[in-house]
């Protein structure tokens, strides 16, 4: 197995995890995802140099993300994303489930990225390196994006311990 | 200690603070009602904002074959658009190389008014002897007189 294909299995589920969650729809996840994976194949070929291929690829696929979340907003389409999120999922979803997505769906691209990072355990210098968020900006923006969601998720009578 | 802001607190509680700077903290959050509250308030709000993104999590995803033959045609696609705007930039600036090297040359031309004799005042312009001379900038003078 070469070394693409080493990185394309050990990472595959963790990337899409990230964007479906991101963008609330599996079907352009995938898509997102087989993309990110090409840019990081061709940049291979041309022996770029990847140290950390884990990092690259959470960036190029949160960069898609956004790019996709901000077209769907300019084309008008938020409610259908909404509906997207909470209803046209291919895998089962709880009615709690539905409750998250539609409340990260309240979020801004950015917002929304950056809970799902701190979701993922990464670290604040991850984090910033990935969403393109000022280092010294993460904890003052992470603890108003929480606030946000948090209020949206009780707005939604989410169970929160 | 003055009250900490909520920044310092979420970087405490996610232990992206000093060492130095934490015990201080704790030291405030051990005085400070408002403040330890506060804390505690936000340290439930990260586990329940991450246990609440964390149940997204798709257990059973299958990894599906990556397909080369798809990136290998983007590559070719890429390189292709790039070869096509490379011809593109040739062929238009040779068309501005030609189009330049084919204008008509401009020549100067200055027309002297000179008088060769008086005119008469009391006839009419057709009935006036007038000279117009051409220098065509070379040295070449030509003289045509209207009558």
């Amino acid at each position: 197995m070469n070394r693409f294909e080493n990185i394309y299995t050990e990472n595959y589920r963790l990337i899409f995890n990230v964007v479906q969650k991101i963008i609330g729809n599996t079907e352009d996840a995938s898509d997102i995802v087989q993309e990110t994976f090409i840019v990081l194949y061709q940049a291979l070929q041309k022996n770029t140099r990847i140290d950390y291929p884990r990092s690259w690829l959470y960036r190029v696929a949160v960069n898609r993300s956004i790019d996709y979340l901000k077209k769907q907003n300019r084309n008008g389409n938020i409610e259908q994303a909404k509906n997207i999120a909470t209803e046209e999922h291919s895998f089962e979803t709880t009615e709690q489930q539905k409750i998250v997505q539609q409340a990260l769906m309240k979020l801004k691209p950015e917002e929304k990225t950056l809970a799902v990072l701190y979701s993922e355990g990464l670290s604040y210098k991850e984090m910033a390196e990935i969403s393109g968020i000022k280092f010294t900006s993460i904890g003052k923006t992470l603890a108003r994006t929480l606030k946000k969601l948090g209020n949206e998720l009780k707005k939604l009578n989410y169970e929160m311990y | 200690m003055k009250c900490i802001s909520n920044k310092t607190i979420q970087k405490y509680i996610d232990n992206e603070i000093s060492a130095s700077k934490k015990s201080s903290i704790e030291k405030h959050l051990s005085e400070c009602k408002i403040c330890s509250e506060k804390m505690n308030n936000m340290k439930s709000l990260s586990v329940n904002a991450k246990q609440a993104i964390g149940s997204l999590n798709i257990n059973n995803i299958e990894i599906p074959t990556f397909n080369y033959s798809k990136a290998q045609n983007k590559q070719r696609k890429i390189k292709y658009i790039i070869y096509s705007l490379s011809a593109a930039c040739i062929i238009f600036f040779i068309f501005i190389f030609v189009d330049k090297k084919q204008e008509p040359c401009t020549e100067t031309y200055s027309i002297v008014q000179s008088i060769t004799w008086e005119a008469d005042a009391n006839q009419p312009f057709t009935n006036q002897n007038f000279a117009i001379e051409i220098n065509d900038g070379k040295g070449n003078n030509t003289i045509i007189y209207l009558e």
